[in-house]
């Protein structure tokens, strides 16, 4: 027996506990999935119903069914004091002083909950503090009132269309004097959750919200598969760029959505390429599947074509992978670290 | 056999082996428990498998190897870790072990992942290149770093056996 073979065995007692909760924490998790889609199923069934038996239909300004190849709402400008945020192909506009949350709401200040892995409000071991004001990003239906912090009044509730797309939208007072509201669009499987101290933030909130498939970064909601397809650069990328967009992807929906995005140019833009270019090749091999991309690069040129570049963090054959189509880079800290600016909530 | 009592008889082992592969108790509970809510709704296909856990290790292996996760566990360089004691007695030995348990945990992940693979799940490097989608190759290089980088920052590690 190696030593690091004992060491292993001597902190296996550390989830000894854990194995009575396993099973009925699985159930738990079970039960939400299943609630989840019976939720969404009943609540497109409801958006008929509602439709057919003529509740008032609403429709945002934005109508277009038909698949965009660039930003639908790329010059889509936001209400005064307000930022456009988008995750899992929604777009919506919160207040600038609003934070950017990797999940959960922790702490006082106003924030927006992006859908990271593994983190989302409903998981997080705290709720959102009395009085704060948030955004929440849920790529199932989630019940609102869980996330309302007090009891919720009567709810106004309408069935919508927004971009095409079918959704509800409701809003409720909540003891306290505050307010919470909701979109849910089941067939693009998103929901956002909205609670304000007040009933005018809330609405300009929810009447902002766009459903797209190439967001406002540029970045497409559902990632291409395949390898990139390669462009004549005299190095791994331009070292140029009008612009950058990098895009991230999460498998943790089920399936591979856009969870955030940014857009840099400028002097943030050439940083990130001078990393990507400096960065060590490598040549991947004995792949038995290929890797999953976590991040995707594009890169606007002057000359008016894009770049793309697949970033990998469990890449085939290497650590992790950078991909322009043609070859291979090490994702090497400083990538990561640059890439991250764009992820990482300042 | 039904889900239930699978995850009866094999959650310790599962749960035990995220431990390993995360060194962290909380997320290997959060790890197991969500790929078991996944492995659930394909249990059916799943139970039928030659090897239905070492499937359920590989997909909590491949969870615990995601982007958002790994970079959301804020893991620290090696260089880092505090220096370990150098005195050869019995307490020193455990505050070394203490200290190479928590260098583990501020392993790079994949590093991390093949060496639970192979010291604590007894896999050969082919099976471990297979759980992890690369060359044998690699398998071997990731874990001579991660074994070099336990040498370097816990000497005692090195005076007693460590592979």
């Amino acid at each position: 027996m190696t030593d690091l073979r004992e060491l292993y065995e001597r902190h296996e007692a550390l989830v000894d506990e854990a194995h009575e909760r396993l099973l009925p924490a699985v159930r738990v998790r079970v039960r939400r999935r299943r609630l989840s889609h019976r939720i969404g199923a009943a609540a497109a069934v409801l958006a008929v119903v509602a439709t057919v038996g003529g509740v008032a239909v609403l429709t945002t300004a934005h109508r277009n069914m038909s698949t965009p190849l660039v930003p639908a709402h790329a010059d889509q400008r936001p209400p005064a004091g307000y930022r456009i945020v988008s995750s899992l192909g929604m777009q919506v506009a919160v207040p600038n002083s609003w934070g950017l949350s990797s999940g959960c709401l922790q702490g006082a200040s106003p924030m927006i909950a992006l859908p990271d892995d593994g983190y989302n409000p409903f998981n997080c071991d705290q709720g959102a503090p009395a009085g704060k004001e948030f955004a929440a990003y849920e790529a199932t239906y989630e019940d609102p009132g869980r996330l309302a912090g007090g009891s919720v009044g009567s709810v106004v509730s309408q069935t919508i269309a927004i971009d095409g797309v079918t959704a509800t939208r409701a809003m409720a007072p909540v003891s306290g004097g505050r307010f919470i509201g909701w979109v849910y669009a089941p067939s693009r499987s998103i929901e956002l959750i909205v609670r304000t101290n007040d009933q005018a933030t809330l609405a300009t909130i929810l009447d902002s919200i766009n459903l797209v498939e190439v967001d406002n970064a540029g970045c497409r909601t559902d990632i291409s598969s395949g390898r990139p397809t390669p462009v004549d650069t005299s190095e791994f990328v331009d070292q140029h760029p009008v612009a950058i967009s990098v895009c991230f992807y999460s498998t943790f929906t089920g399936d591979h959505r856009l969870i955030r995005s940014h857009r840099d140019a400028g002097a943030s833009a050439e940083a990130l390429v001078t990393v990507l270019n400096a960065a060590q090749s490598v040549v991947p091999s004995n792949c038995s599947a290929p890797p999953l991309v976590d991040a995707v690069l594009i890169i606007d040129r002057r000359d008016g074509s894009t770049q793309t570049v697949n970033a990998s963090v469990s890449g085939c054959g290497v650590d992790s992978s950078l991909d322009n189509g043609r070859s291979y880079r090490v994702v090497s800290g400083a990538v990561q670290d640059e890439i991250d600016k764009a992820r990482v909530p300042a | 056999m039904t889900f239930e009592d699978w995850v009866g008889a094999r959650g310790g082992a599962l749960l035990r082996f995220a431990l390993m592969v995360s060194a962290d108790p909380s997320r290997a509970e959060d790890l197991v428990q969500s790929v078991l809510a996944r492995v659930y709704s394909r249990w059916s296909h799943i139970s039928t498998l030659a090897a239905p856990e070492a499937y359920v290790k590989a997909a909590i292996v491949n969870e615990h190897l995601k982007w958002w996760r790994r970079r959301s566990n804020h893991e620290m360089p090696a260089e880092m870790l505090t220096d370990a004691p150098e005195a050869f007695d019995v307490a020193s030995r455990h505050a070394s072990r203490d200290a190479a348990w928590e260098l583990l945990g501020r392993l790079p992940r994949r590093q991390r992942a093949v060496l639970a693979l192979r010291f604590y799940e007894d896999m050969s490097d082919g099976g471990i290149a297979a759980v992890l989608g690369c060359s044998v190759s690699t398998v071997r290089s990731q874990a001579s770093r991660a074994l070099a980088t336990l040498r370097a920052a816990v000497p005692m590690m090195q005076k007693e056996t460590l592979p």
